[in-house]
């Protein structure tokens, strides 16, 4: 406990399981930061109550991640690499992350994450981007015209 | 009969402005609504995937989850009831303005850990803890069971959540206490509601095992609560995170169409200007779909509607009507729009606009910095002082050409409109924002009032005639050498500027405003890198009073009244040849 490199925390995620994470790993995400600013030194459990363990467990995947990026630099490819990879999953897992990095406060990731869904609607119509999130149109005809006539100096014709 | 041009300004500003205001709210109160419906729905759809556990992705686990989530789902729809029931009908919404929005997210790392620790008490707590004094019996209909809970909450709200301590141990507090605290809702109310429901989950996760039967309750939240199509789905997603989705489209095309998604996307959109302030604009073509509607005092000649090319068209323009103010209106299908762009966009769809007016004329628009742009439009004796207003720049012939060095590439002979940067109030780091009606009128009027040369940054100071255009380096050997460029319409002017060359990375000479310098100390403060170009000017029209357009301050968050881009023509036209 003396070594700062040495020191462990646990954080406990909605469903009560315990990540045990280096320090450093967990001050990645600013929410835990905030709170071992403020808890003394031998306080190291820190709930998580929104986030679930699986996703817990691909967030401290990332803040491991990018806390070792410090020591160990690569090259920005191998680091968008490795960031595509880690943002293929499904899309509910997805949106899991930009809670979990919204609440967490890990602007990083959450802004990885964004952009990957904003990737998905990036290029598809308006029925498109409808049928690929599940959203139901509810604008009436008339809206639906009036919109198409704003939009109309940005469609090619 | 003719009003003066501020009177007029105001007169055309005032109406709309309480609908306005009244519209705003009303979007934000649905959208937020909306938000809490999504909450309450996501975590019934999380129970969803969890019944069907085998085959859902995470099946294991959200299996073990399944019950607390059940839980969860109870309370958030319980709290979304009373969220919209309660909340909405008191005069505090949580996040009702940006401003709001802004301040909540500056509380809550103070708030989270709050809530943390409170959390991590409430888990330790042993007995058995039904949501505080409405023990509903089991077979009790959920209705009831959301009205108890409802009662629990407090309707408005007082305690500032910073005060609420952590970090420190927290007095024993009896059982009762725990769960419904008041500290703790008002807390909560105080932040907003996805908060609530978050504070309002906790307490059920510690008693999540003893509620009974969390089937049939669960059962009815569902016949409550509209579902979304798909489990988790991006609806589940707050505003904030939604907002920061859509922001990361690189193309107003991309936003445009995300827009027509829905109702919730739409009003999203519109409320934000950060989502597209962004945006690249690349290869839309403004001039093809813009109506351009004149008010009727200013009647143009038809082959000046026509769009006749050069300083002719302005000419005949004025002439006509020689001491009218002209209010022009970009109409639909592409004005209506563009200008609605313009009023949450600033100082770089402005520009636009400018462009978007000007190529009616055939008149590229250029941003150059304020000293450039004094440099090709002072007679070369007599530079403006600072702080003169322009009526003082009364013409006197200027000696042979004016040559600028400038980054643009314009074709040639070519009129181009002087937009003036606006680097200095980037600098300054001063950009205004403000979501108040009557600051930004009253500013934007006093703009009008007293526009001298170094408030009228952003604005259009007037015209010149570019002789030519011609690259002064060559590529091979680094010989200088001058030779006349390929007139190319697509690679000039703030049209088709992206993001990256914004007008604030161009040279600045700001250091030589006031006293009289020869226009070739300009053009040596311009030749670096960048002012690849040189222009000759064979002729130059000052705008007496500066074009002003709506935004171009770079207010981001105008309001309704300014979505008509309002274009101050000048009063009198002075020409140097």
């Amino acid at each position: 406990m003396v070594d700062g490199s040495e020191q462990f925390v646990a954080l406990v995620s909605s469903d009560n399981e315990t990540f045990n994470v280096e320090r450093g790993v967990a001050n990645v995400s600013g929410l835990v930061a905030n709170v071992l600013e403020d808890v003394s030194e031998e306080e190291t459990t820190i709930p998580i109550p929104n986030v679930e363990s699986a996703i817990l467990a691909k967030v401290i995947e990332y803040c491991r991640y990018h806390y070792h990026l410090q020591s160990n630099p690569q090259s920005d490819e191998d680091i968008d690499k490795w960031n595509k990879e880690f943002v293929r999953v499904d899309k509910p897992t997805l949106f899991h992350l930009i809670l979990a990095a919204n609440y967490m406060d890990i602007q990083s990731l959450l802004d990885l994450t964004c952009k990957s869904v904003a990737d998905m609607i990036k290029g598809k119509s308006a029925e498109q981007i409808r049928g690929e999130f599940g959203i139901v149109n509810d604008f009436t005809p008339e809206e639906e015209e009036e919109i198409r006539r704003e939009n109309a100096w940005v469609e090619d014709r | 009969m003719e009003e003066p041009p501020v009177a007029r300004l105001k007169r055309v500003l005032s109406p709309r402005a309480p609908g306005c205001a009244s519209a705003a709210g009303a979007t934000a109160s649905a959208v937020h609504a909306c938000e809490v419906d999504e909450l309450a729905s996501r975590h019934a759809g999380v129970v969803h995937a969890s019944s069907g556990a085998t085959d859902a992705v995470k099946g294991s686990h959200m299996h073990a989850l399944s019950e607390s989530l059940t839980c969860l789902a109870n309370t958030a729809a319980a709290a979304a009831a009373a969220t919209r029931d309660d909340l909405f009908a008191s005069d505090a919404p949580p996040s009702a303005s940006p401003a709001s929005a802004w301040k909540r997210r500056a509380m809550l790392p103070h708030a989270r850990p709050a809530l943390s620790l409170a959390s991590a008490q409430n888990s330790e707590a042993q007995p058995p803890l039904p949501l505080s004094g409405s023990c509903a019996p089991p077979s009790e209909p959920s209705a009831r069971r959301i009205a108890s809970f409802r009662r629990q909450i407090p309707a408005v709200p007082v305690i500032d959540p910073l005060f609420v301590p952590f970090g420190q141990p927290t007095p024993p507090r009896d059982e009762t206490q725990q769960v419904g605290s008041p500290a703790e809702s008002e807390g909560a109310w105080m932040m907003d509601t996805d908060m609530l429901a978050r504070c309002a989950l906790t307490p059920a996760v510690a008693t999540s095992s003893h509620l009974p039967d969390n089937a049939l309750l669960s059962d009815q939240i569902d016949a409550a609560v509209p579902q979304s199509a798909s489990g988790t789905s991006i609806e589940c997603l707050p505003e904030d995170a939604l907002i920061n989705v859509l922001r990361h489209l690189p193309h107003i095309r991309d936003v445009l169409r995300a827009r027509s998604v829905c109702r919730p996307w739409r009003d999203l959109i519109d409320s934000n200007a950060v989502i597209f302030s962004e945006s690249s604009f690349r290869g839309v073509k403004f001039h093809r779909r813009v109506k351009l509607v004149l008010e009727p005092s200013l009647r143009l000649p038809k082959q000046v509607r026509n769009g006749t090319r050069g300083a002719l068209s302005i000419q005949n323009a004025r002439q006509r009507d020689r001491h009218q103010n002209a209010r022009i209106i970009l109409e639909e299908p592409a004005g209506k729009h563009v200008v609605q762009c313009a009023r949450r966009g600033g100082n770089l769809v402005a520009a636009l606009l400018y462009s978007v007016f000007f190529e009616r004329y055939r008149v590229s628009v250029v941003t150059l910095s304020l000293n450039a742009a004094l440099s090709l439009l002072e007679p070369q004796q007599q530079r403006c002082a600072a702080g003169s207003p322009m009526t003082a720049s009364r013409a006197t012939s200027p000696k042979g050409l004016r040559r600028l060095h400038c980054a643009w590439l314009v074709p040639h002979p070519q009129w181009v409109a002087l937009h003036v940067s606006r680097s200095a109030w980037a600098q300054q780091g001063t950009e205004r924002q403000t979501t108040d009606r009557n600051s930004v009128t009253d500013s934007f009027i006093s703009d009008f009032e007293t526009s001298s040369p170094h408030d009228a940054r952003g604005s259009i100071l007037g015209l010149v005639l570019v002789t030519s255009c011609v690259d002064r380096f060559t590529s091979s050997d680094g010989r200088t050498e001058r030779r006349p460029h390929v007139p190319d319409r697509e690679a000039n002017g703030s049209l088709l500027r992206t993001r990256n060359d914004d007008s604030h990375t161009q040279p600045s000479v700001e250091n030589h405003v006031g006293g009289s310098h020869p226009v070739d100390s300009v053009s040596a403060d311009l030749s670096t890198t960048s002012a690849r170009f040189e222009w000759r000017v064979g002729a130059a029209l000052r705008f007496d009073k500066a074009l002003i357009c709506a935004g171009h301050r770079g207010l981001r968050k105008l309001n309704n009244e300014m979505s008509e881009m309002i274009v101050q023509m000048p009063s009198e036209l002075e020409w140097f040849a």
